[in-house]
């Protein structure tokens, strides 16, 4: 899974080294400036660091997980004797239905 | 005085040790390797009753029928202080030993010796699985544990010095338990249409309802107050079809310990462990819904007994920031299991730089693209 991981980031980071000559041709037009700097905002930095942050969380919790090999085994599946077992009684009832409708917004006629 | 028991070279005289490689009793002194069978005159005295018992019970009434053969561990006279003392035959040292120990090692002679009386009548395991790594393999299977982990302190890994190695036999019931099942779930379908004024949502519910059997076969719960018990669950599975009738042969060489806790207390795991599974088993046969909820459930057991078994497990600690970390290696499949220390500031580190790449790539699209 780390390296699943990894190889998705290289993608992000390839595909951002990549959209260079996109940047590059995107310099050459002199708005370009104007636009990027505008678009650099407290609240897309912050967004950008809250999801960063919680991809990097759940990234180095996997790699802290493998620290711990400890635990109880709540079940007993790998000694259920499957040939013995199984079911001797199923039955699916239908008991009712319950329908739900939502309007639809109104659209305009020309 | 208990009976100890010592397994000697008939060529040489030396002290024999079960090896793990050959599967057969070796003499460090003369290099020569004996069957274990050869010895099985010494278990003579010991009797062939087997700590097999059944019983049913229901697990919503809670009517516990009990096991139909309880095991007592009886005591002789004199042995209820708690803690023995044992001589070696072979130095005349004193082993100090408490009310468990089975099979040890003579502190001043290393000779190995087998304490009989631990494995007199009803106390005489049914089974034992014979080791299968050496104190070798246990070593190097340390190391490879601590490979491969980025938030291990390298100090850990450098000063890594093995405190204590033992190969200790754990004690085990293993249970055999028949059950049955009742439940009852709560399935829904949900259907999702429009026409030109209205988004319709239709959800039908269904009773559903499964009963059947379902029956476990040698679930292992260990039985040693001094074992750990997450430690032994996450040690399995151990493969029961290698294990072979009881000779204390097996044992020399190694720590054995017999159980201290009785097989109703031991059973009140196994049926947690059953129950749960059981749950798992019906819920998987409700089939080709949207949502299921349980309703009502109840397992019922049918029938159960237990046999009592010696598991291999090679026990090592180390020390380190004033830490004892405990790691421990099924001796017949060399799974070996232990939490290790995490290296925090590597932690930090890790998720500061992460979270600065990830949020500088996602930036960049968001700037570009959005």
């Amino acid at each position: 899974m780390i390296k699943k991981i990894f190889k998705i980031l290289t993608a992000i980071l390839t595909a951002a080294a990549l959209s260079c000559p996109v940047i590059a041709s995107f310099a050459a037009d002199s708005t370009f400036a104007e636009t990027f700097v505008s678009k650099i905002t407290p609240l897309r930095i912050i967004v950008c660091l809250l999801i960063g942050f919680f991809i990097a969380f759940i990234i180095v919790s996997t790699m802290r997980s493998k620290l711990y090999s400890v635990s109880y085994n709540d079940y007993a599946g790998g000694y259920l004797e499957y040939d013995s077992s199984g079911l001797t009684y199923s039955k699916d009832t239908f008991e009712y239905d319950r329908v739900e409708k939502t309007a639809l917004p109104d659209r305009d006629d020309d | 005085m208990a009976n100890l028991n010592e397994y000697k070279c008939p060529l040489c005289g030396g002290a024999l040790e079960f090896h793990a490689g050959s599967q057969k009793l070796f003499c460090p002194f003369c290099d020569s390797s004996f069957d274990p069978g050869l010895f099985s005159e010494t278990d003579a005295s010991l009797s062939d009753g087997t700590s097999g018992s059944e019983g049913s019970e229901t697990v919503v009434t809670g009517q516990d029928n009990g096991f139909k053969q309880d095991v007592h561990n009886t005591w002789a006279d004199g042995e209820t202080d708690g803690l023995y003392t044992y001589v070696c035959k072979s130095c005349g040292g004193e082993i100090l030993g408490d009310s468990t120990l089975a099979s040890t090692m003579c502190p001043y002679c290393g000779n190995p010796v087998v304490i009989m009386g631990a494995f007199k009548g009803d106390l005489k395991p049914d089974y034992v699985i014979p080791f299968k790594f050496d104190k070798k393999q246990a070593v190097a299977a340390l190391e490879e544990h601590t490979k491969g982990k980025r938030f291990l302190p390298k100090v850990f890994r450098a000063l890594n010095k093995i405190n204590e190695i033992k190969g200790i036999y754990i004690p085990f019931w293993i249970f055999d338990t028949d059950t049955s099942g009742d439940y009852a779930y709560q399935g829904t379908k949900v259907e999702e249409w429009e026409d030109s004024r209205y988004r319709y949502k239709k959800t039908s519910y269904y009773k559903v309802e499964r009963q059947g059997l379902v029956n476990f076969r040698k679930i292992p719960i260990g039985c040693s107050e001094k074992a750990n018990q997450a430690i032994m669950e996450s040690l399995e599975p151990f493969d029961m079809s290698q294990a072979v009738d009881f000779q204390t042969a097996y044992l020399a060489g190694y720590v054995a310990d017999k159980f201290d806790i009785n097989t109703d207390v031991s059973w009140e795991r196994a049926k947690e462990r059953v129950v749960n599974s059981s749950s798992n088993y019906f819920y998987k046969t409700v089939k080709g819904y949207n949502s299921v909820v349980q309703k009502h459930g109840t397992v019922t057991i049918l029938e159960k007994s237990a046999k009592y078994a010696l598991f291999p497990v090679w026990m090592l600690s180390t020390t380190y920031n004033g830490t004892q970390y405990t790691f421990a290696m099924n001796g017949q499949s060399g799974k070996m299991v232990g939490d290790l220390p995490m290296d925090k500031k590597a932690f930090a580190r890790w998720l500061i730089l992460l979270t600065l790449g990830i949020a500088a790539g996602l930036f960049l699209i968001s700037v570009l693209f959005i």
